[in-house]
């Protein structure tokens, strides 16, 4: 195959798998306006932990499943810390991401685990054979899941309710409501999506490890970032379908940048350059050209 | 139309595309394209990486390309590096860094990889077993010598009988040392005391816990210990910690001895392998996985009688001495 077109569909692959990332950090900082940082960490302990169990039991279907509950847990942590002690939403977070480190590491005993051969995608889609093309039908599958599930979800009496503890908590405790509860379901979701995330990659890389998940949370926000200014809607399946837009423009700057040979160390200053710079050129267009001159020489 | 707004949006993956395949249709002459995959930037690492490239110059004849890629850890930038590596055509990519080896093992069995200093390349999964490697992957492995570490420790410290080691739990290859380390010193009836930090901020909390506790200390090649060593050594000289590793340039900032060899060595032997790799001669299956061919002992003596140690009268003769 052309060079181009592989780097293109691997990138694609990419982008669809951490677009569920985006998702799950869209659920936490746009839904429940939770700023959760804790996929920092909580990434690569889902990743050590459904590795583990895929290892001791040999099924992948098992080892996505535990990364997707330890994903509950991390969320139900981040939930019990900012409401229980009464700690501002960040720092709960960060002590989670902390702990989740310790964690890992403690569960491993190293800091990463080398996995088997084995892939819960290519189990769903047996008549597949190469991983690219299974990663890339199997997560577009994935993704055509996950919206109109998530829709759904959020247009039932509970996703209501996950929607009010976002935007008018008063009114969610005016309600009759425990905000705690609310807040584990909601931190649970998207941690729980981030958590099976990791395990689709680790079991593509065919390792997990504790430090996974490094850039994980920043790049999700990003993107997020990216989608909203990009693909701005009111409607909540669309925002979704953004969160894939913005994931994948986020990838694919990084891919140019690559492509570009730019010194190592270099990447990530580039590709945030390169997100500014959209973001500014989308700031240009909304305000029109000379207010915001206008607005600069202010 | 509903979706206006999205146009700009679509527009950039439109432009951003573009960009990309013209990036790719311009590079198309190659002579030999050689990828240099490294975990983190770090001083050890790039000296190996820069012997393995003019070593590699040295060996081939004709013009080499090489490029260099530093994830700095983040996942999914490992996969994007590994997924360009598989897929442009390199004669053959240097991995440093386990990790990365075994993303990029998963995208390519054809493209040979050549690992740089990988602690446990069977362990990882990597090569079926150290003598004959049977896939696209071979290399150089970098275990610490720590039998003759410690050997060279009973020769200035006779009396020690508790060694503890100072690591990060986080870095894969510390662990590895870490139970050779516990191994050998079992072997000599020495008492391993193991102090683990995670960050360079709890080293002096650390070394003061250790005191009265060990005789002496190890500072393995732990990038969270090096990356500290000024401060590390600084607080175990006031504590009066002799403290030994596995490299000249820590002994020069204060160790009392190293036993260790050259990453630049490696980095050569890693050249060597490569370069017989893409001339053809051998291939990756059948080439063993190579061990540093060299130990070096440096030993500092002004550091050695500060601490009011005596230096055996052999070392003035096998080993070197460096300091500042």
């Amino acid at each position: 195959m052309n060079p181009i077109v592989t780097q293109l569909l691997y990138t694609l692959e990419m982008a669809l798998l951490f677009s569920v990332v985006t998702i799950g950090v869209f659920l936490s900082i746009r839904i429940l306006r939770f700023p959760d940082l804790s996929s920092e960490g909580g990434f690569g302990l889902c990743s050590i932990i459904a590795g583990i169990v895929f290892i001791k039991t040999g099924s992948t279907l098992l080892g996505a499943l535990s990364g997707f509950l330890a994903g509950i847990f991390i969320g139900t942590v981040t939930a019990v810390l900012a409401n229980s002690a009464r700690l501002p939403t960040i720092l709960a977070s960060i002590l989670t991401m902390t702990m989740c480190f310790s964690g890992g590491l403690l569960l491993a005993g190293k800091p990463s685990e080398t996995l088997p051969e084995g892939w819960i995608l290519k189990d769903m889609l047996p008549f597949l054979s190469s991983p690219l093309s299974i990663g890339i039908v199997g997560l577009a599958l994935v993704f055509a899941l996950l919206v109109p599930v998530l829709h759904a979800f959020f247009h039932t009496g509970s996703g209501y309710m996950l929607r009010i503890r976002g935007e008018n908590p008063p009114l969610c405790k005016e309600l009759g409501h425990n905000l705690l509860i609310w807040d584990i379901i909601g931190l649970g979701l998207s941690n729980g999506l981030i958590g099976f995330a990791a395990v689709l990659l680790s079991q593509r890389s065919g390792y997990a490890s504790i430090n996974m998940g490094r850039g994980v949370a920043i790049s999700a926000i990003a993107a997020i970032m990216l989608s909203e200014a990009l693909f701005p809607s009111k409607q909540l399946h669309w925002s979704l379908i953004a969160c894939f837009g913005g994931t994948l423009i986020l990838q694919l700057v990084r891919l140019l940048a690559l492509n570009f040979g730019i010194p190592d160390g270099g990447l990530d200053l580039v590709t945030s350059l390169i997100v500014i710079g959209f973001c500014w050129l989308n700031a240009i267009r909304k305000v029109g050209h000379p207010a915001l001159l206008a607005q600069i020489r202010m | 139309m509903k979706h206006s707004k999205w146009i700009p949006g679509i527009a950039i993956i439109g432009l951003l595309l573009t960009g990309i395949v013209f990036l790719n249709l311009n590079n198309s002459d190659k002579i030999y394209q050689v990828g240099i995959f490294q975990v983190v930037r770090h001083p050890v690492l790039d000296a190996m990486a820069e012997s393995f490239q003019n070593h590699l110059m040295e060996n081939l004849s004709g013009e080499i390309n090489f490029e260099t890629m530093v994830p700095e850890g983040d996942a999914s930038k490992t996969e994007q590096m590994a997924q360009k590596f598989a897929t442009e055509g390199y004669d053959l990519v240097f991995v440093i860094g386990t990790n990365l080896a075994q993303s990029l093992a998963k995208k390519t069995s054809t493209i040979p990889i050549v690992l740089g200093a990988a602690t446990d390349p069977e362990a990882a999964g990597l090569v079926q077993t150290w003598e004959h490697p049977g896939g696209n992957i071979t290399g150089t492995s970098d275990l610490s010598p720590v039998e003759s570490q410690l050997g060279r420790l009973a020769e200035i410290l006779p009396g020690a009988k508790r060694v503890g080691i100072i690591y990060n739990p986080s870095e894969d290859n510390s662990g590895i040392i870490v139970t050779r380390f516990k191994s050998q010193c079992e072997k000599r009836g020495i008492t391993p005391v193991t102090a683990t930090i995670s960050s360079q901020n709890e080293i002096r909390q650390t070394l003061v816990s250790l005191v009265g506790k060990v005789d002496a200390l190890y500072a393995p090649t732990d990038a969270t210990v090096q990356s500290a060593f000024p401060l590390l050594i600084k607080t175990a000289n006031e504590l009066r910690i002799p403290v030994f590793n596995c490299d000249e340039g820590t002994v020069k900032k204060g160790a009392i001895f190293s036993v260790g060899f050259d990453y630049m060595a490696l980095g050569r032997i890693s050249a060597e392998m490569a370069s017989m790799i893409i001339e053809g001669k051998h291939s990756p299956a059948n080439m063993p996985i190579r061990l540093a061919d060299q130990f070096i002992l440096f030993y500092n003596p002004n550091q050695i009688q500060q601490l009011d140690l005596d230096m055996p009268v052999t070392w003035k003769k096998e080993g070197k001495q460096t300091y500042e």
